[in-house]
């Protein structure tokens, strides 16, 4: 009798026993999922705060109301999102680095982004800008590694052979069945502003005035305010160019043999309203180039474009070239300011 | 007299106390038998709908820093091919970067972000493969545009620690693109038996499965080489 009661106890205590862990097993296994769920749900919503960040940043950016650097504190649907923005353009130039430091709840999470910085897309930013089209049956090669290449038109482009080292932006169609292009290929493209220029204008705001019509070499003056030299009438230049400074020609400009650079700091600026004319005899010539009709590479060999860009109403490409862009515009567009290259200046 | 009537009077208690508790027991484990059918319908919908929108979001996950994607077909088995950016880290150490940032910055002020591994989801068999008729989930990751093998496939991904799948009840994997507007479409189906835990793949057990289709269109942002 004694020992069937001892049983019943026993038979009591291992049952709640094995009750109270089941309990305790199933109360931790729901509170564990429950904690992974409001975990995830914390990290989604503190996603979703970043991304509206994001999205606020980059409106303030296009409207060109954002200031770098700056930092702010948004409250979005319970997260509270502090947001610092700082100048990432020495990684990346022109970017913003968006770094979002999010509380949902006693959870915190850190994320960073890179954003653009918003600006106006000019002809200058690219290696060679064609206002019409592009129909080039010589080959035209840009740029290296991948970088320093981007061709573009407001019309449909043609390429036969060469390389790109960067996008090639269009406004109509792309057709390059041979061309090697590292970047992307956007067809379609919003028109970019091909800008005008105004001899009348140029004239009165230049310091200096080119009277003859030949020039081999230049000097530029070394004033910080870079000089601005008035041509009326055509042009011939090749030579060493020294210094910064633009040449502006009421009439057409003939690059008649090699045109350099005298060092690297140098940055030439050549503009006229009408036509270049990149003459058979040169093989390399440098500046960034301006012509309000149309530019033409005559004679057999690739001509080489050391260092600048091409800015034309239309292009005639008949010897073919290799360009590389120089970035000193694109990196700090005050320079472009500076320089009065159209687009930028007046 | 008095005491025969008070017998008579137990054994009608006794009948009438007993029906009652069988009709009260009866009705409770009619009640209790329902209640375990619509929980075990309830777990393999919350188990199979799990299970798919993990997958979704792993795959969204990846689609969503891609710099392409692109839907392919092999002996039957569909699979999605994901270009991804140059530039990444690893922040949940699973092997696969799952942070970029951007290369460069278009003329237009786009972002660029340059390509570099390609991520895969697919179907295959226990191999991992691509091209093997199987129900198995496998991501796989490869530096260059060829076919994944079955040593490119990641099996701590798919598997459990002890080599239980980890998406044993997804049944159908499938992808389509759409190009131009730089989307993917994920379609992924689920099933699970509602009376046990393992998975149903046959149609021959309808009533005691619970099955579900998920759709989501997911856009990759960062295609600008």
């Amino acid at each position: 009798m004694r020992r069937t009661r001892g049983s019943a106890i026993l038979f009591v205590v291992v049952l709640i026993a094995a009750a109270t862990t089941i309990l305790v097993a199933a109360t931790s296994l729901s509170t564990n999922s429950l904690e992974a769920q409001r975990r995830r749900e914390d990290s989604t919503t503190a996603r979703y705060a970043m991304d509206a960040a994001v999205a606020q940043i980059m409106a303030d950016s296009y409207a060109g109301t954002l200031l770098v650097p700056s930092s702010r504190t948004l409250t979005l649907g319970g997260a509270t999102c502090s947001v610092v923005i700082a100048d990432n353009s020495a990684n990346i130039s022109r970017t913003a680095l968006v770094t979002g430091t999010t509380t949902v709840g006693s959870r915190t999470f850190v994320e960073s982004r890179v954003v653009a910085e918003a600006f106006t897309a000019q002809p200058f930013y690219y290696t060679v800008f064609v206002n019409s089209g592009i129909a080039s049956a010589s080959a035209i090669l840009t740029g290296s590694n991948g970088s320093n290449g981007d061709i573009c038109s407001n019309g449909s482009i043609v390429l036969t052979g060469g390389t790109i080292n960067g996008d090639v932006d269009s406004g109509g169609t792309v057709t390059a069945p041979t061309t090697t292009i590292t970047g992307t290929t956007n067809a379609n493209t919003y028109a970019i502003n091909f800008p005008s220029v105004d001899s009348g204008t140029y004239q009165a705001a230049a310091n200096r005035v080119l009277s003859g019509s030949l020039v081999f070499g230049f000097t530029f003056g070394s004033a910080s305010t870079y000089d601005l030299v008035y041509h009326s009438g055509t042009l011939s230049i090749s030579g060493s160019i020294s210094g910064n400074g633009t040449i502006y020609c009421s009439n057409d400009i003939t690059i008649s043999a090699d045109l350099t650079y005298a060092n690297s700091a140098s940055h030439l600026v050549l503009i006229t309203p009408g036509k270049i004319n990149i003459s058979s005899s040169v093989r390399n010539f440098v500046g960034y180039l301006y012509c309000g009709n149309q530019l033409t590479l005559s004679g057999v060999g690739l001509k080489n474009l050391l260092r600048g860009n091409f800015a034309c109403s239309s292009m005639t490409n008949v010897s073919g070239f290799y360009a590389t862009y120089d970035p000193f515009i694109w990196n700090s567009p005050s320079e472009a300011v500076k320089l009065h290259i159209p687009g930028f200046w007046p | 007299m008095g005491r025969g009537k008070l017998l008579g009077t137990t054994l009608i208690e006794l009948v009438l106390v007993m029906a009652l508790t069988s009709i009260i027991i009866g009705t409770l484990a009619g009640l209790f038998s329902f209640a375990i059918a619509r929980a075990n319908h309830a777990f393999a919908n919350a188990n199979s709908l799990y299970q798919a929108r993990r997958l979704l979001d792993q795959v969204q996950a990846v689609v969503m820093n891609a710099q392409g994607c692109v839907a392919l077909s092999s002996a039957g088995a569909t699979g999605l091919k994901c270009v991804m950016p140059a530039t990444g880290t690893d922040k949940d150490g699973d092997g696969y970067n799952d942070s970029y940032t951007p290369t460069g910055i278009s003329r237009r002020g786009f972002l660029k972000w340059g390509v570099a591994k390609r991520i895969w989801f697919y179907t295959s068999d226990s191999s991992g493969a691509f091209g093997m008729p199987g129900t198995v989930i496998w991501r796989a990751q490869r530096t260059d545009d060829s076919l994944p093998t079955s040593s490119d496939a990641d099996s701590s991904w798919s598997n459990y620690y002890g080599g239980k799948k980890q998406y044993s009840l997804i049944t159908a994997l499938q992808f389509s693109t759409t190009a131009a507007a730089h989307t993917v479409n994920v379609t992924i189906a689920a099933n699970q038996l509602a009376r046990s835990e393992s998975s149903s793949s046959a149609a021959s057990d309808s009533n005691s499965s619970y099955s579900l289709t998920l759709t989501r269109t997911i856009c990759w942002r960062n295609w600008r080489q």
